[in-house]
Formats: structure tokens, C-alpha cells, sequence
């Protein structure tokens, strides 16, 4: 599909990226943003940009006659000027070079060495295993939160039998499982505590709400005791 | 889980042919009155795995609204979850990253069942839906969502009630929440922001809107509109 010198695919493709930075910024994968922006990035087109340049500039004209109005005329004047001056621009490539320019402000701010970097604490490292990627979030001494990225969430059957295993082996009593294309959910009890699972697309969230403190080896081998068994 | 029943408006708008003013009355009353309306069925909403999409597609976040009802009730900003929510250096700024809460969700529960059903309900990828609302106010042209539509999904899901939509793939949505009736205003912001990047093209929109007539009553309705 063309679409006036936007190619389909690549639109597609942007729009890709931009999601998976969203899931890399989930488990807080800096090294996973870089390399994917590495790669990546020397595939942009020139042309989006300008045209989102076209545009500011085009709005920067629009907001220089508007200071001309009274204040209670700009409004209307604004919906007005946009209307007319959106049709010299392709508002798709605009929207791809706003994508676009957030990659490169993302890229630079990881590539560039900063001073904040050595003044920054408790910034928490994500653990890259086989088929997940996960971290390990305190709260506090009895309350933790994991946030894991895995390929895919299971099926139906690998599900059941993997909250099976994770209840038996833990002990604790599970939740009727939810799952659904896409979403799952359950939750596990104890007289230890609260456990909270819910995953969607390829995020999984567990909350972790115990009635003693615990360190935090324990409740990483609670963690990827869950997702190796989900992941499966 | 939550029940919300879908309807969508029985005709597709022509932003190119229409009076957007008029045009917004008259839907503002239909969608608040149920008058020319298909129902869609009831969509079961499953709250835990919707927190999962609203961290994924807005910019704010609605996890632990139960726990902090009171505080979102007077529409007080809740502090410690900003910290909460915090797995990066903090010198990083970016619409990506920040999330924060504030009282006013009602346009962020609307954006989150919105994905929700495009996902969940009509079985478009996660991967093809961008939240663009954060450009919006800089750009004025950025839609709240758009959507790659590879496999024309949402032409399958209202073949029932409007024969094979013609369009290129791409789909801009503009998502209004209220937590009462909406108003003709908000359904004319809507429509002339979709007129901007649909009204000249072969391109589809969607107004959504999600809105509580009632108390733990929802009612989701959806308008097709082309150029």
C-alpha cells in the first residue's frame, strides 16, 4: 500500500519500534533500546523529518499571526488556520517524523555521557535470561513488584499446569485462572502472602505482598520460578 | 471484571461533506439518548489485564485506583506513585517514560478500554497501535491513537453493519472520556481533529467515546468517519 510516498510497511514498521521501546522501557532495558535504535535508526528517511519540520514551521507562522488578533478571535482562527494549512503537508509523514524525532531524542540521551548517570541511585539493572527479561522492583521490606518482558504468553494448557507447579511447589493455593488472547491473570494465596500475576501481550507484572520480610533472593527465585515455568 | 456494552453509530460521516457543528449535536444527542445506534454486545473487561494496557497506551496510569479512591475522588495528585513507577535514571525524560497520576481519568480509562478492545475484542496486533496523544498539544495533528490496519480487522468486525469498508489500512481515533452525559463541544473537538488528517485522504476514523451515564454503568460508542 502507498500512501502518497509513506510506504505502508514502513509506517509499520516505525510504529513497531515505537512499541518496542515501550516494552524495553517496561523492564528498563537500556542496553535493549540502544542496540534496537542502532540498528534500526540508519533506515530513517530524511523525508519524514523534513516534513514535521515543514510543519513546525507552518505552525510557527500560524502562532506569529494569531498574536496579531485579539485573544478572544484566536481560537476559532486557529481551528480555522489549521484546517487550511494542514492540507499543504502529508499529515502521515508528519506523524512518521514525530516518531521519528522521539527515537533520536531517546538514542542521544543514552549515547551521550552525563554527569546525572553518577549521581543516579538505585536504578535498578534488569536480569536477561534465555526467554524472559525481567526486574526486580522493592517497594518495601514485605512489598515487591516484578516486571517481566517474555516472547509470548502461554497457552491455555501450559498455563494451567504451570500455576500447578508454581502453587505446589511455593505453597500456595491458586486463583482460578483468567486467560484470554492476549491477557492472563491469576493470583496466588498463603498464610505468607498475596501474589499478584497478570500478564498482557508480552508484559507480565507480579505484585508481591508478603507477611514477613524477606530477602530479596527469595522472592527472585519466587519470580523466575514463575516465568520459567510460564514461559515453557 | 467489567461488562460495557458497545454500540456503534448506524452511518458513516463524510468530514468532507458535513457541518462539523451541527453534525456534533446531533451525535452528542444519539450517543447520550441510544437513538440511531447498533448494539455491539456486551465486552467483558478483565480490570487487571486492562492496568497492563493503560501502562502500555496513555500517559497517565490507573493502578491502585482502589486503593487510593479517596485521593482520586477530590482529584488530588497522588505523589508516591510517580516514585513507584520509577526503573529508569530519572534524567531521562521522554512521553514514553513518564507516567504520573492525577484525578482526572476518566480520558485515561476511555484510552485504556479503547486499546483494549481494538486488541482484545477485533484482534489488531499491539504492535500496530500508536498513542499519539502526548504529541498533540505541540503538533496539533496528531490523533489520540493511530492504527495499522494490515488486516483490515476493523472492516471485518462492522462488515455486519456497513459492507466492506474501503480504506488504506490507516486508521486515526480520537478517544473522549465523561464521567456523565457528553457534550456537542467535546464530539466537535473530536471530529475536527479527525478532519485534519482524514477529511482529504482514504483513510478511516474513529471517534470513540466512553462515558458513564451512571454510576458503575459504562457505555462504550464508537463513529466511523471518512473523508
Amino acid at each position: 500500500m502507498n500512501m502518497e510516498g509513506l510506504e505502508f510497511r514502513e509506517f509499520l514498521e516505525i510504529v513497531k519500534i515505537y512499541n518496542q521501546i515501550s516494552d524495553l522501557l517496561w523492564v528498563g532495558d537500556i542496553e535493549g533500546i540502544k542496540t534496537l535504535l542502532n540498528e534500526k535508526l540508519f533506515e530513517i528517511k530524511i523525508q519524514y523529518l523534513e516534513e514535521e519540520e515543514k510543519w513546525r514551521n507552518i505552525l510557527k507562522e500560524i502562532k506569529k499571526e494569531l498574536t496579531t488578533l485579539p485573544r478572544e478571535e484566536r481560537d476559532k482562527k486557529r481551528s480555522q488556520l489549521l484546517a487550511e494549512k494542514c492540507k499543504s503537508v502529508e499529515i502521515n509523514k508528519v506523524i512518521a517524523g514525530i516518531l521519528l524525532k522521539e527515537f533520536q531524542k531517546i538514542k542521544d540521551l543514552f549515547s551521550q555521557p552525563s554527569l546525572d548517570i553518577f549521581f543516579e541511585k538505585n536504578v535498578t539493572v534488569p536480569v536477561k535470561k534465555k526467554k524472559y527479561t525481567y526486574l526486580l522492583l522493592q517497594i518495601t521490606d514485605k512489598n515487591f513488584e516484578a516486571r517481566a518482558l517474555i516472547e509470548k504468553l502461554p497457552d491455555e494448557n501450559t498455563f494451567r499446569k504451570a500455576i500447578n507447579r508454581i502453587a505446589e511447589k511455593w505453597k500456595y493455593q491458586a486463583s482460578e485462572p483468567q486467560i484470554i488472547k492476549n491477557g492472563l491473570f491469576f493470583e496466588l494465596f498463603s498464610a505468607e502472602g498475596y501474589i499478584k500475576v497478570h500478564g498482557f501481550h508480552k508484559k507480565v507484572r507480579m505484585q508481591f505482598s508478603l507477611q514477613r520480610t524477606v530477602n530479596t533472593d527469595y522472592i527472585r527465585n519466587l519470580v523466575e520460578f514463575i516465568l520459567e515455568n510460564i514461559t515453557q | 471484571m467489567i461488562q460495557i456494552p458497545f454500540r456503534v453509530y448506524t452511518q458513516i460521516l463524510s468530514l468532507s461533506r458535513m457541518n462539523i457543528s451541527q453534525t456534533s449535536d446531533h451525535l452528542a444527542n444519539a450517543i447520550n439518548s441510544g437513538s440511531n445506534l447498533r448494539n455491539l454486545g456486551q465486552k467483558t473487561i478483565h480490570l487487571p489485564i486492562l492496568e497492563l494496557v493503560n501502562l502500555g497506551y496513555t500517559e497517565k496510569q490507573i493502578t491502585g485506583i482502589e486503593n487510593n479512591m479517596l485521593l482520586y475522588n477530590i482529584g488530588q495528585k497522588v505523589q508516591h506513585i510517580n516514585s513507584y513507577f520509577h526503573t529508569h535514571p530519572s534524567f531521562l525524560q521522554s512521553v514514553l517514560i513518564n507516567k504520573y497520576f492525577s484525578g482526572d481519568l476518566s480520558g485515561i480509562i476511555a484510552e485504556s478500554v479503547f486499546v483494549y478492545y481494538l486488541i482484545l475484542s477485533l484482534g489488531i496486533s499491539p504492535y500496530h497501535i500508536a498513542h499519539l496523544r502526548p504529541y498533540k498539544k505541540s503538533t496539533f495533528v496528531t490523533p489520540d491513537f493511530i492504527i495499522l490496519d494490515q488486516n483490515m480487522d476493523i472492516s471485518k468486525a462492522f462488515s455486519g453493519v456497513f459492507g466492506q469498508l474501503q480504506y488504506n489500512g490507516i486508521v486515526y481515533a480520537e478517544v473522549k472520556g465523561s464521567m456523565g452525559y457528553i457534550e456537542p463541544e467535546r464530539v466537535k473537538k473530536a471530529l475536527e481533529q479527525l478532519s485534519r488528517g482524514v477529511a482529504h485522504s482514504n483513510q478511516l476514523g474513529i471517534v470513540f467515546v466512553l462515558n458513564r451515564p451512571g454510576i458503575n454503568h459504562y457505555v462504550a460508542t464508537l463513529v466511523l468517519v471518512r473523508g
